[in-house]
């Protein structure tokens, strides 16, 4: 299997006010293309900063991040933009979809933004059947129940075949038996179409789930 | 059709609506006066082209758009006769005073039979005056509910009777006898001025040029050089049109800024979600231009509908004549489009560069 995320030394600093506040230690880890993997650690121990750092929502202090052989840090504000538009699928804690489109609407919106005339309905009705959403494809957000907006969310980070799906605590606001069915769709992408996942997540369950557990502390991996 | 930039439009309906006003405010500001100035401009010119009389003989400074006097004696009618090439002439006192509808008016005080021969103008109801409280009005006046027989007031308190109405409109809108007038304002063997027919039009600057000579001290001119456009009779119009048209466009221009400020305060973590799924700055600086162009558009028919409707109820209510004229119509699009656009730049530039991260955590 080929090495899709590489990671060597990442640091991250913050500075607020005249105080650095470090963040990342010197990361460094290597992800394997269709690999699932739990990022889990106490609050505060670095986990959403390394995923923004290797979503490319933020730069590091020092290290450096290759995705799918593209050097993530070397790249322009507007380059890392475009990896991740190519590359890089979101999934977060609070589902984050447009509340104004309906569940098929959000994912068009993925496509438009990944452009080349990007308008595959059947791709998009293919992910919505694959995670039981077909019958709500022409529902706005408000409209659904919190597995299932999460759910849209994943179509939404999955519609454009990106190398990379990273997970923000996508369990973080959902009751378990919705939970255990957002999950149980990750596998599914997971085995069904090699889908490689980053998830942070919280829940020992959840990451029970996943083939492989980093486990983090004060800005290390342990 | 699921559109992010429609379905924002739609979700604060009251914000855009009035977003939709603010640039329909400019639109009809510049349409409004624009319309109003051209109307009054060309019905000006309408019916100052309807006088075929090819000299007009006066003195220097009887003729205002705002004020006249009778200060030519009718002696000259006689005289000017006599002149060769001369084929008719017909005196004229034109009178401005103050009215409701438009600050002032004007009435005409004409020997009728030589008048209305020598310009072709007939009358298509009623009859000539025949005493000195007729009066004649053109089509125009009495579509505002004047008809023939009704009572107009024009000095005072005093009510004049429409006798008749005339056709085509020439000069002023309510035209009374000579000696009826002369008798109003108190100037007896007076008049405005004189116009004068010549027999051969190709020959009216050497009929002007015999005029002068034997009437000297006094002015002759081409009626078509008189009867100048209200623009040009009012050199600061063009300009305070102008300005109306910079005003609009930066009026346009706030509401949408200040529109689209708030809009993406209020979506700043729909700003951090589109950057997170890799929306470049010029995909979210279009989106953002988008909305207020569509905005804008919405509000440049709001504007042209109340523009249109504002002008017929100030024809109804006035008198004056509203135009709806096209190269002002593309102007005020021009200018609700590119407010709107230049409007919501530096706040799309602003959401383009926010930090994803920050915005994402927005609340």
């Amino acid at each position: 299997m080929a090495t899709i995320l590489k990671a060597d030394n990442l640091e991250k600093v913050y500075r607020i006010g005249k105080v650095d506040v470090p963040a990342l230690r010197g990361v460094s880890l290597a992800v394997q293309e269709g690999e699932f993997v739990a990022v889990m650690g106490p609050s505060g121990c670095g986990k959403s900063t390394m995923l923004h750092l290797l979503g490319g929502l933020l730069t590091p202090t020092k290290g450096r991040i290759l995705i799918d052989s593209e050097d993530l840090t070397a790249a322009s504000d507007a380059k890392r933009t475009d990896i991740r538009r190519r590359k890089i699928g979101f999934v977060f804690q609070r589902f984050n979809l447009f509340p104004t489109l309906t569940a098929e609407g959000n994912l068009r919106l993925a496509e438009r933004i990944h452009g080349n005339g990007a308008d595959d309905p059947d791709r998009r009705r293919e992910i919505l059947r694959m995670l039981h959403l077909e019958d709500k494809m022409h529902h706005k957000p408000l409209e659904l129940s919190g597995g299932e907006q999460q759910r849209v969310a994943l179509a939404r980070a999955v519609v454009n075949r990106p190398a990379i799906v990273l997970a923000d605590e996508p369990t973080g606001n959902l009751d378990s038996e919705n939970s255990e069915l957002v999950l149980k769709m990750f596998r599914e992408l997971n085995d069904r179409f090699n889908q490689t996942i980053i998830m942070i997540t919280h829940n020992p369950e959840a990451a029970a789930a996943c083939q492989r557990i980093i486990q983090m502390r004060d800005g290390h991996i342990v | 059709m699921d559109s992010l930039v429609v379905s924002n439009i739609r979700q604060r309906p009251l914000r855009s609506a009035i977003s939709i006003l603010g640039v329909a405010l400019g639109v009809t500001l510049v349409m409004l006066f624009t319309g109003l100035a051209h109307g009054m401009s060309d019905d000006l010119q309408k019916r100052s082209s309807n006088v075929t009389a090819e000299l007009i003989f006066t003195r220097p400074g009887s003729i205002q758009i705002t004020v006249s006097s009778a200060n030519v004696s009718t002696k000259y009618v006689p005289l000017l006769q006599q002149i060769e090439g001369v084929e008719s002439v017909s005196p004229v006192i034109r009178h401005v005073y103050p009215s409701g509808s438009f600050g002032f008016d004007q009435v005409e005080g004409v020997e009728w039979d030589s008048f209305s021969k020598m310009n072709n103008i007939r009358l298509i109801q009623g009859h000539a005056p025949t005493g000195p409280d007729d009066v004649l009005i053109d089509e125009t006046k009495a579509g505002r509910n004047h008809p023939v027989g009704s009572t107009l007031k024009i000095f005072g308190d005093k009510l004049y009777r429409v006798a008749g109405i005339y056709a085509p409109e020439s000069g002023a809108r309510v035209k009374m006898t000579l000696a009826s007038l002369q008798d109003a304002l108190e100037v007896q063997n007076k008049c405005t001025f004189i116009f004068v027919k010549v027999k051969n039009p190709s020959e009216q600057l050497a009929v002007a040029k015999r005029i002068n000579e034997a009437l000297p001290g006094n002015k002759i001119q081409p009626t078509r050089e008189l009867f100048a456009t209200i623009e040009n009779s009012i050199p600061g119009l063009a300009v305070f049109l102008r300005m109306l048209v910079v005003l609009a466009a930066i009026v346009s221009a706030l509401v949408i800024m200040l529109a689209m400020h708030t809009t993406i305060t209020e979506r700043t973590r729909e700003i951090g979600i589109l950057k997170a799924m890799g929306a470049s700055r010029a995909y979210i600086i279009g989106e953002i231009e988008r909305e207020a162009l569509l905005i804008s558009l919405l509000g440049l028919l709001v504007g042209f509908a109340l523009a249109g409707i504002a002008g017929f109820g100030i024809h109804k209510a006035t008198g004056l004549i509203f135009e709806f004229g096209g190269r002002w119509a593309l102007t005020a699009a021009a200018i609700g489009l590119l407010g709107g656009a230049l409007g919501a730049l530096y706040p799309a530039a602003r959401a383009a560069n926010l930090d994803p991260v920050n915005a994402l955590a927005y609340e």
